[in-house]
């Protein structure tokens, strides 16, 4: 029982030198950012930043435990997955057309409650959206859809 | 000690949740490269009938209409029976179809419909298990399609675009068909027959 134990802990030591890269950009906010493509209202912004872009952008919030592994492998595969999915840093490199596709699906996944991952939220407690909130980036979405329309 | 027990086997679960499922992909991957292969005109073997069908499908690798919106049929035709596995494996073979397509010839502006459809399509063929979000895709693919054939006509094809008003919250959606009567595979079984001819091409 006593080596069992020993192992587990040996193995657990021993993944903790396998540390991936981090998704941290330290510059400053990218000319292809969504905010310098439109102008988004105060309340948009703040949800983005504090709900979505901890995985869909350049640069995340590490919380303490994501220096453990497996744990910041587990993360970091996430994070990859979401920017490939949706990447807020690049919008400004999309074309029309995904810009117009992406805005439908953040209405979709937001309204119907796929997005922000419970996975997340759970950990993020901050990170869920109201019901108000949700309504408001609803709300943006629509408006920015008839804009682009125009 | 409890504690730090659980921690660690917590910890040594998800990283063998993690292996199976990087395993997992790989193996994915090494299907799609089969697949790839196998539509590079060497057509070594043939294991299965879909590998079979996605080969006969894009043999040729100019670009080709005909190809893509017979690609698109029979997915679209999946979710009109609500049948999601049918609709993602025909998803799957339409997305190697669009990845077959040659852009070198194409405007800026087909490439970008090219590039969304193929998105919709990996996005239905990933959600085996969500008919909601595969439509969701559905209704921009069939966009995609439609504004692909405004650029290019139909090949020869007779299609029509069907219209249902209901569809995504009251704000309708449109798909493509190739009979004149109305199969809608938005709303599935219930109002199947919900929508109207909106264009003949």
């Amino acid at each position: 029982m006593k080596n069992i134990l020993l192992g587990f802990v040996l193995i657990f030591l021993l993944i903790q030198i396998i540390q991936p890269a981090r998704n941290i950009d330290y510059g400053q906010v990218p000319s292809t950012d969504i905010s310098k493509v439109y102008k988004l209202p105060e309340n948009v912004q703040s949800v983005l930043t504090n709900s979505c872009y901890d995985c869909h952008s350049n640069s995340t919030h590490y919380p303490f435990y994501s220096y453990i592994q497996p744990l910041s492998y587990y993360l970091e595969k996430h994070i990859k997955k979401g920017k490939e999915e949706l990447n807020f840093n690049e919008w400004g490199s999309y074309s029309r057309r995904k810009q117009a596709n992406k805005l439908e699906s953040i209405a979709h996944q937001i309204q119907q409650k796929k997005m922000p991952l419970t996975s997340y939220t759970y950990l993020h407690p901050e990170a869920k959206l109201s019901e108000k909130q949700i309504e408001e980036m609803v709300r943006w979405v629509e408006q920015m859809q008839v804009e682009n329309e125009r | 000690m409890k504690n730090i027990l659980t921690v660690l086997l917590v910890g040594v679960l998800l990283y063998s949740c993690n292996k199976n499922s990087s395993s997992k992909k790989t193996a994915e991957t090494d299907l799609k490269t089969q697949e790839e292969q196998s539509v590079e005109a060497v057509p070594l073997k043939a294991e299965n009938d879909s590998e079979k069908d996605i080969k006969k499908s894009t043999v040729s690798s100019v670009f080709s209409i005909k190809q893509i919106v017979e690609g698109y049929l029979p997915l679209k035709n999946a979710l009109t029976k609500d049948d999601s596995k049918t609709a993602s494996l025909e998803a799957k073979k339409l997305y190697s179809i669009l990845k077959k397509q040659d852009g070198s010839k194409l405007n800026s502006e087909v490439k970008d419909i090219l590039e969304s459809a193929a998105e919709n399509a990996e996005h239905i063929g990933e959600k085996s298990d969500d008919i909601a979000h595969q439509r969701e895709h559905l209704l921009s693919l069939s966009n995609d399609i439609a504004d692909l054939i405004k650029e290019k006509g139909t090949d020869g094809l007779k299609l029509y675009q069907d219209f249902c008003p209901m569809y995504n919250n009251g704000k309708g959606g449109t798909w493509i068909s190739e009979s004149e009567e109305i199969i809608n595979p938005y709303e599935g079984q219930k109002m199947i027959n919900c929508g109207s001819i909106k264009k003949v091409f």
